[in-house]
């Protein structure tokens, strides 16, 4: 699919599709060439990311990591910062986000029905799942024979943070970066003011915002979605699993939009957050961040 | 869920996203002694001048290049052209025995002269010519992606002095790459080739047989003894750590030892002997310092970003040696980034320092003792690097980012020493420097 670049009012607007959503990049410059040539950049890198650490590509570093059936496998720079932030994120949240959890989506399918699986395909999964039973000294990784790790709870984050790297780095910082919801600013508007930003309301269907953000620089991420869950017994199940017991967070909100200063940290915080469940609340409240909150 | 429930984490969040981004901006000003990242060329042309006394031109230029990933080099390269005179120590006094005679010294054609515009202050001065090349090539190896090796080599040589190092030391990163330690050595050989020779210390240069003041003396004679080329070698090592501590604030530790042996003497400065009843230079001595010196500093440095435009580094040092002296230095740095492509460094620096214990600005030698050296120690200097001084140094350096890989600064800076010898004048100096980066 190509990308497009409009002119909107005062500013560029360019659109194209990957990881799995539609990523819009608004471009406040005056030159059409200037413009596509961010819209490029971003485009280049935030596909390059994809390509790289897709569960759904055969030919890249996470295939050949999970499919090493136990033996340990060498990888670049960039992956083994990538693992050294899991490992730090699986610290700072004692075990709840675990990169390794990605397995239980074998049992686990959360499309809005009523398919709860049994505890005793939990647990034969869940002996594939845990960080701490992974070798990582960098460079080198080894998993047990059938663990999986995917970069999914970080990678759309993680690459909006990149591009609007790469962009400020190379080009202009008046630059706002929308990966399907996940968004950050390179820097303010060309005139200091700030980019708004819409927040949507999960439980109405008419997709007016709820609220707006002002935006100057850094980021926002959401963690939850309304249309990834199971209903059973009129319990409401997320989509966000413990890796401990391989079920659902319980009483989670459906939703949390948090405002850091770079967007992986606006998601994690998010998702830290949700694993709460309950507590999301109080936990977003210490952050000591911006936040939204939706139950 | 064991989530640890109401705990701010959020400050190691950013800092373990930082390192993932590698964006942490303190991270990059850190100095852990690592050759630097990018392909980069820099040169730069230096002026320094001491009012009244020593100018330096220095043209300096690097170029460090990655091979790969693991393999980085640098070299650099160094000319200096020095001139002028600095004081030798000793005392001035127009009538003494030093008015007639004429010293041979660096480059072969300079001469001591007296400095006595400024009457009481007053001193003797060894002027010089003299130009040094030096050359400095590093080789850095990432053992594994924690652990760096760093070995190099260096060589500098100028008309009456050469000197060899070799260098080598690791950096280990720790604890997420939030820490670095570093270990290292090195060895300088260094041979010191005084113009007409190294004179032996404590010899006597020249004296009054018989003098108007103290008509008594008995008759003395030169008697410096000039030895070849004297070598001297200094082993130096360094331990330290340097630590992230949050995504605005960095610290750092060092350690250092270092024992120097050999000839230690400076082959130019020398010390008066004066009359203690009248006042007057009657000879001159040749310094002579130990030939072993054993010196220890601790460094701690702060840096700091208030916001992200202000950047600060701010350190201490404490040095002390065998020899008795004990230094403090305080430096400030403040960095302005007024936009993307301006910023304006201030810098302040204060230091101090105590004398070394065989530091005398003269000897009196008793007029009853017929013995002009009677009251001369075993080691002895006049020279004012060794006595008791302070420094302020104030200094302001503005950068422009010319475009993506290219910066060029500048700097300028005013140093004043003050030395607590009634007869050596403040010394005041001046540094422009204009500094070009390129990266390829």
């Amino acid at each position: 699919m190509r990308s497009t670049l409009v002119h909107k009012n005062d500013h560029w607007r360019g659109t194209f599709f990957a990881m799995a959503g539609n990523c819009e990049i608004l471009i406040d410059v005056k030159q059409k060439t200037l413009a596509q040539a961010i819209l490029n950049c971003v485009e280049q890198e935030v596909k390059r990311i994809e390509k790289k650490y897709s569960r759904y590509t055969a030919d890249n570093i996470i295939y050949k990591i999970n499919n090493t059936n136990g033996r340990p496998v060498n990888v670049d720079d960039e992956t083994g910062r990538l693992l050294d932030y899991a490992n730090q994120c699986y610290e700072l949240s004692d075990g709840a986000f675990d990169i390794t959890s990605g397995v239980l989506r074998k049992v686990w399918k959360f499309d809005g029905s009523e398919h709860i699986p049994t505890q005793n395909e939990i647990n034969n999964i869940l002996n594939l799942v845990g960080w701490q039973k992974i070798k990582w000294r960098s460079p080198e990784l080894q998993l047990l024979p059938g663990m999986q790790i995917d970069f999914g709870g970080l990678g759309k984050e993680y690459a909006a943070d990149r591009a609007a790297l790469l962009v400020s780095e190379q080009f202009s910082n008046h630059v706002l970066i929308n990966l399907g919801g996940d968004i950050a600013a390179a820097g303010p508007r060309q005139d200091g003011r700030p980019w708004e930003i819409g927040l949507q309301d999960p439980n109405k269907k008419n997709k007016t915002a709820m609220a707006n953000v002002k935006l100057h620089h850094g980021a926002v991420a959401t963690s939850g979605d309304l249309n990834r869950f199971l209903l059973k017994d009129g319990v409401r199940y997320t989509h966000i699993l413990n890796p401990n017991t391989g079920w659902p967070v319980k009483n989670a909100p459906r939703q949390v939009t948090v405002i850091a200063d770079t967007c992986t940290d606006a998601g994690m915080l998010s998702t830290f957050s949700i694993l709460h469940g309950q507590g999301a609340e109080d936990f977003l409240k210490a952050q000591d961040v911006e936040y939204r909150i939706i139950y | 869920m064991q989530l640890k429930k109401n705990q701010s984490i959020r400050a190691k969040l950013a800092l373990a996203t930082s390192a993932l981004l590698v964006t942490n901006p303190i991270t990059t000003l850190a100095e852990t002694g690592a050759v630097a990242d990018n392909d980069r060329f820099d040169i730069s042309r230096l002026y320094y001048t001491e009012q009244e006394r020593v100018t330096v031109e220095k043209i300096q230029a690097s170029v460090s290049k990655a091979l790969n990933e693991s393999n980085k080099f640098k070299f650099s390269y160094v000319y200096d052209t020095m001139s002028g005179a600095s004081p030798n120590g000793r005392i001035y006094n127009a009538s003494g025995v030093g008015s007639n005679i004429t010293y041979t010294t660096a480059s072969g054609n300079a001469n001591t002269v007296a400095n006595n515009a400024g009457g009481a202050a007053a001193t003797w001065k060894t002027t010089f010519k003299d130009a040094r090349t030096a050359f400095n090539a590093e080789w850095e190896h990432a053992l594994t992606t924690t652990l760096k090796a760093v070995a190099g080599a260096a060589n500098s040589s100028e008309n009456d002095y050469d000197s060899r190092t070799y260098s080598g030391r690791l950096l280990w990163d720790v604890d997420q790459r939030r820490t670095t330690l570093t270990i290292g050595a090195s060895t300088n050989f260094d041979t010191v080739k005084a113009i007409g020779g190294n004179p032996k210390g404590g010899t006597t240069i020249a004296c009054m047989a018989d003098t108007s003041f103290a008509p008594n003396w008995l008759s003395c004679n030169p008697n410096t003894i000039y030895y070849k080329p004297a070598s001297k070698v200094t082993s130096d090592y360094l331990v330290g750590i340097t630590q992230v501590w949050n995504r605005n604030t960095l610290m750092q530790f060092n350690v250092a030892l270092s024992q120097e042996k050999g000839y230690l003497t400076d082959p130019y400065k020398q010390v008066s002997i004066v009359d203690s009843q009248f006042g007057g230079e009657i000879a001159i001595i040749n310094e002579q310092r130990p030939d072993t010196r054993k010196t220890r500093a601790l460094f701690y440095k702060v840096v700091y970003l208030p916001t992200d435009n202000i950047a600060t580094h701010s350190s201490y040092r404490l040095f002390w040696d065998d020899w008795g002296i004990v230094s403090h230095t305080f430096d400030e740095r403040i960095r302005f980034n007024f936009n993307e492509k301006i910023y304006i460094q201030a810098h302040g620096r204060l230091h101090w320092q105590g004398a070394a214990d065989f530091f005398r600005s003269s000897v009196g030698a008793d007029v009853n003792s017929n013995n002009y050296f009677a009251n001369a120690p075993q080691y002895i200097s006049a020279d004012s690097r060794l006595g008791e001084l302070a420094t302020v140094t104030a200094g302001l350096k503005m950068g422009y980012k010319i475009n993506n890989s290219s910066n060029i600064s500048s700097r300028v800076e005013n140093m004043i020493q003050k030395y607590n010898q009634a007869l050596l004048p403040t010394m005041k100096t001046w540094i422009v420097q204009i500094i070009l980066n390129i990266k390829f």
